[in-house]
């Protein structure tokens, strides 16, 4: 494997987060939450969100609202956002790094493998959604080692919204590219660019959270790797070297 | 929290369900969402959900608003515009609570 930077100090990124879906006997968002509000303590606060308007049955029956999370916990330099069915955990921006961040993971499965609620889990991920400043469609796509040939039309200067699915021996990336995109930073800062996307997702059966949360190290590190490996195989030497990459 | 926003113009498909949506309503059929046949299925892994992609491609479908915020936006402004049955209604179903569920 490839020499793969340990920080940028440009860093594009825009979103980092840990999700697991389980198929529970009740809903996640009905016994969670009020549980992880009494184990963090007093900083933790909690907002509920619009798809906890809708009626569970409207709901369960859409795909798209399946996993939309209900309620979101802001703790410390995280927000863990709860649905019926899954529970993401993503990060505060500035990026706090992996270390911290897969402690952080960990330290919250642990606490929610405390309740053990019931339910076997179905698969977990993790997703890294990047933003790469660009000015028009043909600077963006030149960040990316992307070759698009449709028909006679060569894919150089228009706006493209392009998602792949590779398979590997046991995970599934989704790599998903998008040109046009325009970012707000939590400091209110405007960035228009090229949106790198990559998600990584292990199936994994095991019959609950604790189960997982006991077992989820080594195969979050793994990943973890995989995930970066990916992006960065993504761009090109001008675009890593523009992030200022620390080895 | 970072926010992304994409405007591009939106789906002619989002337009065709509001439509239906609202045609099922004016005929006093609120039967939501509809249990039909869906034209095409796309066999693939639904990817990870993250509020700040979900925003570039709800964005992409409707520049002003997501679908979320509408459906809820459509039920509470369901729940606000409930009346109160009137004096006349209240009386005669508090007079009779008790055989009110009887079957």
């Amino acid at each position: 494997m490839q020499n793969l930077p340990v920080r940028l100090e440009r860093e594009p990124l825009v979103d980092a987060l840990f999700e697991v879906r389980v198929n529970p006997s009740s809903p996640l968002a009905d016994v969670i939450p009020g549980f992880l509000m009494h184990d963090l303590g007093g900083d933790a606060r909690i907002t509920r969100l619009p798809a906890a308007d809708l009626p569970f049955p409207v709901r369960k029956q859409d795909p798209n609202l399946q996993f939309a999370p209900l309620l979101r916990i802001e703790w410390e330099n995280y927000f863990i956002s709860v649905g019926d069915r899954n529970v993401v955990i993503s990060c505060k921006m500035p990026y706090p790094k992996w270390p911290t961040f897969k402690a952080a993971i960990l330290d919250i499965l642990g606490r929610i493998a405390k309740l053990n609620p019931e339910g076997p889990v179905e698969r977990y991920s993790l997703k890294y959604v990047n933003l790469i400043p660009a000015t028009d469609y043909a600077n963006q796509i030149g960040k990316v080692r992307m070759e698009v040939t449709l028909g006679d039309l060569s894919v150089s200067e228009q706006h493209i919204s392009l998602q792949v699915h590779e398979k590997s021996a046991d995970a599934i990336h989704i790599y998903n590219i998008v040109t046009g995109a325009k970012a707000r930073t939590i400091e209110g800062k405007e960035s228009a660019g090229i949106l790198v996307d990559i998600d990584s997702i292990r199936n994994f059966n095991a019959p609950s959270l604790k189960e997982l949360a006991s077992n989820i190290d080594d195969g979050l590190e793994a990943l973890r790797q995989e995930n970066k490996a990916k992006f960065f195989s993504c761009l090109t030497e001008p675009t890593i070297a523009e992030m200022r990459p620390v080895i | 929290m970072s926010e992304i926003i994409q405007s591009q113009t939106s789906m002619s498909s989002m337009g065709s369900v509001a439509l239906a949506i609202g045609a099922a309503l004016a005929a006093g059929q609120a039967y939501w969402p509809a249990d039909e046949v869906p034209a095409y299925v796309i066999n693939q892994t639904r990817p990870s959900y993250s509020e700040v992609t979900e925003q570039i491609f709800v964005a992409t479908r409707n520049p002003n608003s997501n679908f979320v915020d509408q459906m809820a936006s459509m039920y509470a402004s369901f729940s606000q515009r409930q009346q109160l049955l009137g004096e006349e209604f209240e009386e005669a179903i508090f007079d009779d609570l008790d055989s009110l569920y009887e079957s």
